[in-house]
């Protein structure tokens, strides 16, 4: 019981059609391209960029607040 | 040809190179929907769709995460339990719909009509199993997926997957047993 058990559970309950193959490809054909994988580097490009405007960021506040505080000084 | 190549040929632009990877899932794609208890025209649809989904996620897919095999077949999983829950959701399902649709393949009447009726009588014993326990199961009968991989696709321990298997083919094989009296 076990070998038929094992054999049937390896053999194929469903048959694969012919033109299986054919009928994904022509639906993918339909589909636009996907959009290109990103890899750590893009990633860690990304992080820079985030990293740099909010440095940025602060610079310009920091710079903001020191007019204000000269300015209201008077 | 390995996948990681086919996968960067796509990246590049050409799109026929999934016709390879179709190639390359397929068998074990339609070994697993039959496993799941699917009938034949529900198999090819989910498997289709199985595909089409991996084609517009492919930018989704992390090869230092997993496998190709493991979050294809993750895919496949979702949208088999979908359907079959829809199925009993729905409780029009007759046992007849999941019988398979191509029992009579081209054989000699005699010799195909024990196999199938042995196949029969397991798509009727699969049907007793849990989804999540027939899923576990069918995995395990695909060579390149190992424990891990079957446990991070059923979302569960390696050993939880050591379990449900053996219980489901104790189960089975008592089912089978029983009828054979």
């Amino acid at each position: 019981m076990n070998n038929d058990l094992e054999s049937l559970l390896d053999s194929s309950l469903v048959s694969i059609p012919d033109d299986f193959t054919e009928r994904v490809m022509r639906e993918i054909y339909r589909l636009p391209q996907p959009a290109p994988r990103q890899t750590w580097r893009d990633r860690l490009q990304w992080l820079a960029i985030i990293g740099t405007a909010a440095l940025g960021a602060v610079e310009l506040f920091s710079f903001i607040f020191g007019i204000w505080t000269v300015t209201t000084a008077y | 040809m390995d996948i990681k190549a086919i996968l960067k040929r796509i990246e590049k632009g050409d799109r026929s190179a999934f016709a390879l990877v179709v190639r390359q899932f397929q068998q074990p794609l339609f070994g697993y929907l039959g496993r799941m208890g699917l009938t034949q025209s529900l198999a090819e649809e989910i498997a289709q769709e199985t595909f089409l989904r991996a084609w517009m996620r492919l930018d989704d897919y992390d090869p230092l995460r997993a496998e190709f095999s493991t979050w294809l077949f993750t895919i496949a999983r979702n949208l088999a339990l979908n359907e079959l829950e829809r199925a009993s959701s729905k409780r029009e399902v007759t046992q007849d719909e999941f019988l398979p649709d191509s029992v009579c393949e081209a054989k000699p009447p005699w010799d195909a009509l024990d196999q199938n009726q042995q196949r029969q009588r397991l798509i009727n014993a699969l049907h007793t199993l849990s989804v999540t326990d027939r899923s576990a199961l069918a995995l395990a009968y695909y060579q390149e997926l190992d424990l891990t991989a079957i446990a991070r696709i059923e979302g569960c321990s390696a050993s939880a997957i050591k379990v449900r298997l053996h219980r489901s083919k104790q189960r089975l094989r008592q089912l089978l047993e029983k009828r054979d009296e």
